[in-house]
Order: C-alpha cells, then structure tokens, then sequence
C-alpha cells in the first residue's frame, strides 16, 4: 500500500469509480438526497489550489481509498488556514489494521505542506470514527446536526 | 545462511512478550491468542484500523508505554512490535503464565 498526495486530475476518474459505493454506505436521507457530484467545482477547487487529495493505493496502483480536504483561510480567523474534510472513504477490503491511520497521517502532512495549521473533520453517527481521531490526536470538539426542511 | 540462535535469557523475554501480546488480544476479544504468532502479520489478522488502534491501546497498557500513531503504522507484523517492545524496555510487569501457551500439560 502506497499513500500520496494526488492532483485532482489523476484521481478524480478512480474516485468516480468509487463514489456510488462510498454514498450508499455513508450519506444519510439517501430517499430525499441523490448523489449528485458537482465534478466542476473539485476540478475548480484545484485550480484555485484549494483542493487536496490524499490517496491509498495498492501497490499495482489501484485505489483503496482517498481524503478530500479543503485547504483555505477559515472566513471567521483570516489569519487561520484550515484544511476542512470534504470526505474520506476506505473501500471496504482495505480496512484493515494500520491503514486508515496511515491515510490519515499522510493526509495531515500534505495539508500542512499547503499551509493548514489546522484540521476540522466528522464523522457519522452510523459509523463512528472517534477512536481512529482521537488516536491520531483530533479530540472531539462537537456534534454535527441535520435536518430536512424540503418538501 | 547460518542461523543464530538469541542468547537464553533474551528468548525468554521476548517468549514472554509474546505471551503478553495473546493474553491482551484475547482479553479484549479483539483476536484469538491462537492467531497470535511471532510471524502474525497485522493485514492478516481480522482486524479493521478500529480494532488495531483498540489493540494497540491495550498494548500501552498492557506494557506501561505509549505506542504513538506514526510508530504503530510501520508494526507490519507481531515480531515487529515485540522487537519495539524489547528495544524500549517496557515495564516492568509481569509476564503470563507460560504454562498456558500451548494449554494445559498433563
């Protein structure tokens, strides 16, 4: 397994491979909310160098997993780069042992490398990851909440 | 290739970290201590990144140090670890009962 940091031209076409199965185990109000990639705005994110992409990938090069971050100011502390979670998603053969870890402390090296000082990320309540944060040293600031409002 | 056999003393140790190593897993319930071998490859075992940072905490207790997230990633296999534990000198504790290794003898 090999982990790196990947120009959104090179990964987007294996993330799209993915990213149907990566929303039927992880969106929730899947009835009321289609997957619907906005595939512009990544590539649009990269071009404003905003955007990073940390892969896993097997050693034959096909891809286990990714982190999307969004590396910018924060609008409340301009002062403050943030690299905000866009998404992460292991496919499910490769969650195995140390290689979550290793996603995320390479993903943490290569925002830092874009200026974040740093990292706001979540995840679900159907599929905690507080213990893969907290071993990596991300202590729990919050709960996200949701709700529907649409018809 | 010759082969070179560790210093009695030394193999002791480290059979005792291994003994330590099956009695952490199995008491949380996280592997069989059957699956538990110097050989043990981590990607081998049932576990999800979950499951080894459970594993790896329980080895900081178990063993009175701390294992950090950069460190656990390289472990590819049981031998690695006890090869940390023995270079870091954890302890002191005590090790299991070694009797109970390959069950009870008659």
């Amino acid at each position: 397994m090999t982990y790196q940091s990947e120009p959104w031209s090179q990964a987007e076409s294996d993330i799209r491979s993915v990213v149907d199965a990566h929303w039927q185990e992880l969106a929730v109000l899947k009835s009321r909310i289609k997957l619907d990639v906005d595939w512009q705005h990544y590539r649009d994110c990269h071009t404003r160098g905003i955007l990073q992409v940390t892969t896993a990938r097997l050693d034959n090069g096909k891809l286990a997993g990714y982190w999307i971050s969004i590396v910018n100011i924060h609008p409340h502390y301009r002062e403050t780069v943030c690299a905000f979670q866009d998404s992460y998603f292991l496919l499910q053969d490769y969650r195995k042992a140390e290689i979550g870890i290793a996603l995320m402390l390479e993903m943490q090296k290569n925002v830092k490398a874009m200026g974040a000082v740093c990292m706001i990320g979540s995840d679900k309540e159907h599929m905690p990851m507080s213990a893969l944060f907290d071993f990596v040293g991300w202590p729990s600031v919050g709960t996200q909440y949701m709700k529907w409002i649409g018809d | 290739m010759g082969f070179t056999y560790l210093p009695y003393e030394r193999q002791q140790n480290r059979y005792g970290y291994l003994l330590k190593i099956r009695e952490v897993a199995e008491s949380r319930g996280i592997v069989g201590a059957s699956e538990i071998v110097n050989e043990t490859e981590f990607q081998d075992l049932r576990m999800d990144s979950l499951d080894f940072i459970d594993f790896i905490m329980a080895i900081d207790d178990a063993f009175l140090c701390k294992i950090e997230p950069d460190v656990a990633i390289k472990f590819k296999s049981i031998n690695d670890l006890i090869n940390w534990v023995e270079e870091k000198d954890c302890g002191p504790f005590e090790f299991p009962d070694k009797s109970t290794f390959w069950g009870k003898q008659k």
